[in-house]
């Protein structure tokens, strides 16, 4: 059985989810705030250094990391996933495939997984990420540079929780499993974005894939 | 209060009044919030609570009637922020001229303390921006003319967020 992305979202977002006894204190929150706090930094990181950019593409990509490692790991260790995911899993890419589903669900538009190589590279593209959306809103077209931290933080989550830690075995979602999966080794997943309609691409586009295979 | 957030099947967007609302958990709160006050400093208390005020400013006057009491239209906000998951607001302390709000529990209050620990400033820039938000547009007031301060905060330590309200 194959992900059934449209029953995923379908059940996810009729779902009341507020948190769990994981810890996982949930909000449904305004994208526009996310937006103005974000971008704002962004700019005052960009006037007050030329490196600025690089530095808070770095610092937000890295927020994304651990909302991933939270959000997404607490997701996939739920009872939801369990009632509505786990059924549809047959194999690891499934894990990959129901958890964009359920991304779906949030609210963040969207995402479609252009390609999954297991445990090489995860492309998603979206023509709608609010990132995107709020950026084009309220600032000028960017030059270069895409601004959807969150998800790019975010696909290589995915990725790190799937293929170089292993979510599947359950492990309590420490500090010390944060730093092994996410900071340590050539083989833990780097996303980068690599087209961002705030850059003029038509869509944005995410890839995850380790480290020593960027270079 | 019935929150009817819409979800858009096609686009994959919620939406309530008009804005894009996304499901967000504490972690990534609390963490955008130390990664924007870390690069910014001091900077970063106005840009966060500003932009809570510009956001929640915008839903609260499309779902707050006009003609509603004030007393209705606090109602309504506690309600909302309640249901949005950032904890619940007590606004019974408010007036024409300002006052106080209280939050026995603040989604950013409790949720800094659980993750980091005690800090020394408080940590509710989003509830505050939100408080100015419900007050402006139960009293019909511009931005201009309402300020808030978090007088004292979970994440300090306090036994609740405590919001003082001046309108000039």
């Amino acid at each position: 059985m194959a992900i059934d992305s449209a029953k995923v979202v379908s059940a996810v977002s009729g779902l009341r989810l507020v948190g769990n006894e994981d810890g996982l204190y949930l909000t449904r929150h305004y994208a526009d705030y996310y937006n103005r706090i974000s971008f704002a930094f962004l700019h005052h990181m960009e006037r007050a250094d030329p490196g600025g950019f690089a530095k808070a593409r770095k610092a937000l990509i890295e927020t994304g990391h651990l909302c991933g490692f939270n959000t997404f790991g607490g997701i996939m260790l739920s009872q939801e996933w369990e009632a509505v995911v786990a059924p549809m899993i047959e194999t690891r890419e499934d894990w990959v495939r129901g958890m964009v589903a359920v991304v779906n669900a949030l609210g963040w538009g969207r995402w479609e997984t252009k390609s999954l190589r297991p445990a090489e590279e995860l492309n998603v593209t979206c023509a709608n990420s609010y990132e995107s959306e709020g950026y084009l809103r309220d600032y000028p077209q960017r030059p270069d540079g895409g601004v959807c931290f969150l998800a790019t933080g975010g696909v290589s989550a995915i990725m790190n929780l799937l293929y170089h830690g292993d979510i599947t075995t359950r492990p309590q979602r420490t500090e010390d499993y944060y730093q092994k999966i996410f900071a340590a080794g050539d083989n833990r997943f780097e996303g980068r974005e690599i087209a961002c309609r705030a850059s003029g691409a038509p869509r944005c586009e995410w890839v995850a894939r380790p480290v020593q295979r960027w270079s | 209060m019935g929150v009817a957030i819409q979800f858009d099947a096609a686009t994959n967007v919620a939406t309530l009044s008009g804005q894009a609302m996304v499901f967000h958990c504490h972690h990534y709160n609390s963490t955008l919030q130390r990664t924007i006050e870390e690069g910014m400093g001091a900077e970063a208390f106005h840009l966060l609570t500003i932009a809570a005020q510009e956001a929640a400013r915008k839903q609260l006057k499309q779902l707050v009637s006009s003609g509603t009491s004030p007393k209705e239209a606090f109602s309504q906000a506690a309600a909302l922020f309640a249901e949005l998951g950032f904890g619940s607001l007590d606004f019974s302390g408010l007036g024409p001229r300002g006052g106080v709000v209280i939050s026995p529990s603040s989604h950013y209050g409790m949720s800094w303390l659980v993750k980091f620990g005690e800090r020394k400033d408080p940590a509710c820039e989003f509830p505050a921006g939100y408080v100015a938000a419900a007050v402006m547009v139960a009293f019909h007031l511009e931005p201009e003319r309402v300020r808030v301060r978090e007088a004292s905060c979970v994440a300090c330590g306090a036994p609740a967020c405590r919001f003082e309200v001046e309108v000039l």
